[in-house]
Formats: C-alpha cells, structure tokens, sequence
C-alpha cells in the first residue's frame, strides 16, 4: 500500500482502472479550462489535448500541478511531459496520459 | 453607410427580384443609378436600385442584399496598401504586436486571404477549427515583424504572402522569402493568447530571441507551485504574488526558454527568475545561461472581449548575456 501526500484525504483514491483514471483526468481538465465543460466537449481516450482542445502550455503545466495534485509523487508527470518531443506533445491524447498514470499505479 | 467607421466591406449575397421594363441597352451607353438603403444591421445591408437609361426606367432591383464583414480602420491599410502597411504595430522594445480586429469567422477568411499565400492557406485550412485564429495571429504578427525589419533595412515594397514562417522540428519557427524574395538571416519568436499575437525579429547572431505573451487571468491553486521552484516564491511574495506576479514569472521563463531554443520541455521550475527590477526579470536557464527579460501589460481594444496580458521578451543586450557557471 503506497501512502499519498494528497492533503484532501477525504477523497477516495483513484483506481487503477483506466475509466478511474480517465474520469479523474477529465474532472482535473475541467479545472484547468472550466470552459471546455460549458462547450459541452466529451472528453475520450482519443481526445488530444493540443490539438482538439488547444490547450497552450500553461495549461499544460497546471494540468500537471492538478494531477500532481491528485497522484501525489506516485507519477512523475514533469518527468513524462519531458520526455516527450514537441511533436509528441502536440499529438498528445488523453489516454496516453491515462495509460501513463494507470502503468505507475499497477 | 459612408459614415460607418466599421463593416465597410461587404458582398452581395441575394438579390430578391429585377425587373426589366425594356430592352437591353447596347455596351457603351451610359446609365444613371439610384440607391435607396433600405436596412442596415451589424451584418447585413439591403437596397433597392433603380436603372435609367435617357431618363426612362429600365430596370428595377428589389431586396439586393450585402453581407456585412468586420473592417475596423486598423485594417483598412492592410486592404488598401498590403505592400506597403502592417496590422501588427510596433511596441515600445522593438516587438510586434496583432489584435484580432475580426472577431466574426467570415471576416477572419476574407482577412486571411489577404496575408496568407497559397500553400500557408492549405496549412490554414488542414488545422484543426480551434486555435486555427491564432495560428493565423501568430503568422500576422511574424510577417509584419520581418517586413517592418526589412522596411528598416531600405527594402521596397513587401506584400505578407512574400513571407513564409516554417517551423522546424523542434517547434522553432523561421522566416522564409517566397516568389523570389530574398530574406537576410534573421532569427524569429512569436506567440498568441486569446485575440492577441506578438513576434519579435533580430538578425540571426545577435541577442537571442524569446517572446511570449500571455493573459493576466486567475488560476488554479496549483499552478503556482507548478511553475515556481521553492527558491523563487520569497520573490514572488515581495514582488506582491498572485495571479499578475505569477504570469509575468511564467511569460519571461517562456522568453527565455525560446530564446535557449529549447521551450520549458515540461520543467517551468527549472528556470528560476533570479531577480526583478520593475519590469525587468532575469530568468537563468539549465543551461546556467541568464537572460535579461523585460515585460510589458497590453490589453485588448474595444470591440473585443476584454482583457489584459503580460508580454515577455529577451532583451537585446548583448553585454548582459554570458555563460555563467551552474551554481
């Protein structure tokens, strides 16, 4: 059992299900472009966060603070986000990030 | 409508009925033409037009009917004299700096044709509906920045199609002539947010260019700790913190990261802002280069939603800009 620094301890953790997963990555978008829930945009596992929801980069640097947020130091995302060639990251999708997140928590 | 600033521009898109009362007069005859306005909205303008030729009515058109298109006077040069005039204006430091004066989809084509050539309008059009207007911003702003350097430098006329900005694959974009015309080296950064883009252009070699602009806008909790490292937030708070602080710590990290030609690769906190100087950051990079970056507030012009932004750009001080020694 890992332990998390998440101060809302409150809050269930997140399964390791990829729809767990998928649903928290959806909620943490929301917290970062309230807008895209207004537009009603379906949020999927093909959904790519450049180039269907044009996030720029400070948004991307705060879904990660989000999502560090809510994994705590279990995903390294500044480390996965580096990783990444600027072209990976405009292709970018939704369920790269969950299968990431998924891959750290199994 | 002579006395309307805006929707200057227009195209016919109905006619509701004409009617003939004689025969066709032959090529050469001179006509007289009456224009009655009938209805003027934001979007639409529609007229009656009466056709006389020696004093008899020959024709009569009902319901003739314009689109209106956006065309603030800040774009009225770029229409008139496209070779000759920018819609990006110069700032005080020596960037460019574009609004997007046509908010309605429609005005925004009939702009783009104005700027883009063919093959930048291929691109235009294979980019995916959103951030496709900015794209378009960005590639304004790049244009008029190269052309107003060129217009410095004793060259002739320049129409916006002359010049092609490529990116290669690192993301870097660089300017290019195209139908014959040659550029200079030059070195290039541009960047959007929301209805506004700004590009800066220096001779390649010189001090390195970064540009970023961004809007002053509240954020999540968490953002905070996402582009700041520990070491910067005594900084931050003395420099006031919240959301302006914060953007204006994010947009000169972006510069400076431009100007590095590495972007922030995913590690906002690894480019500490070292010190302030009222609108002057120094940003130091991985690298343990230290860059000199000024900042500066824009907001949109009437017309457009409102809002306000933080642009950061490198400065060009060639003097201030050294290796140093990784601490």
């Amino acid at each position: 059992m890992t332990t998390t620094p998440t101060s809302d301890a409150t809050t269930p953790l997140p399964g390791a299900g990829e729809n767990a997963v998928l649903a928290e990555v959806t909620e943490a978008l929301h917290a970062v472009l309230p807008e895209i829930g207004l537009e009603g945009t379906a949020i999927t596992m093909d959904t790519r966060f450049v180039e269907d929801l044009d996030l720029e980069s400070i948004d991307l640097v705060t879904l990660t603070g989000e999502l560090g947020h809510r994994y705590g130091d279990r995903v390294d995302f500044p480390a996965f986000f580096a990783s990444l060639e600027l072209s990976e990251i405009i292709g970018l999708s939704v369920g790269q990030v969950v299968r990431h997140i998924a891959g750290c928590q199994g | 409508m002579a006395t309307r600033s805006d929707g200057n521009v227009v195209l016919p898109v109905g006619i509701r009925e004409i009617r003939y009362h004689g025969p066709e007069p032959t090529a050469g005859e001179r006509l007289e033409c009456h224009v009655r306005i009938t209805s003027l909205t934001e979007t639409r303008l529609a007229a009656d037009i009466q056709l006389s030729h020696r004093g008899t009515v020959w024709c009569e058109i009902d319901g003739w009917e314009n689109r209106r298109f956006d065309s603030p006077p800040a774009t009225d040069a770029i229409r008139r004299h496209p070779e000759h005039s920018t819609l990006a204006r110069v700032q005080p430091g020596g960037w460019h700096l574009v609004f997007e004066y046509w908010p309605d989809p429609a005005s925004r084509e009939l702009m783009m044709r104005n700027v883009l050539g063919g093959a930048e309008r291929d691109a235009y059009a294979a980019r995916p509906p959103r951030g496709r207007h900015q794209w378009l911003l960005g590639r304004i702003a790049a244009k008029d920045a190269v052309r107003h350097h060129l217009w410095q430098h004793d060259a002739g006329p320049v129409f916006p199609a002359e010049i092609r900005v490529r990116n290669d694959d690192s993301g870097r974009p660089h300017p290019e002539g195209v139908h014959g015309r040659e550029l200079p080296p030059l070195d290039l950064s541009l960047a959007h947010c929301a209805e506004a883009a700004v590009a800066l252009v220096r001779p390649a070699g010189g001090a390195p260019v970064g540009i970023d602009i961004e809007e002053i806008a509240e954020r999540p909790e968490t953002t905070r700790d996402a582009v700041l490292a520990p070491e910067e937030h005594p900084l931050y708070d003395r420099l006031g913190g919240g959301a302006r602080t914060l953007i204006r710590f994010w947009a000169a990290k972006e510069a400076a990261a431009k100007a590095e030609g590495t972007g922030l690769r995913g590690r906002p906190r690894d480019f500490r802002v070292t010190t302030a100087d009222g609108d002057r950051l120094t940003v130091r990079t991985p690298s343990g280069r230290t860059h000199p970056v000024s900042l500066a507030e824009v907001g949109n012009p009437p017309g457009l939603r409102p809002r306000r932004y933080i642009v950061a750009w490198t400065e060009d001080t060639h003097r201030q800009h050294h290796e140093e020694k990784p601490s």
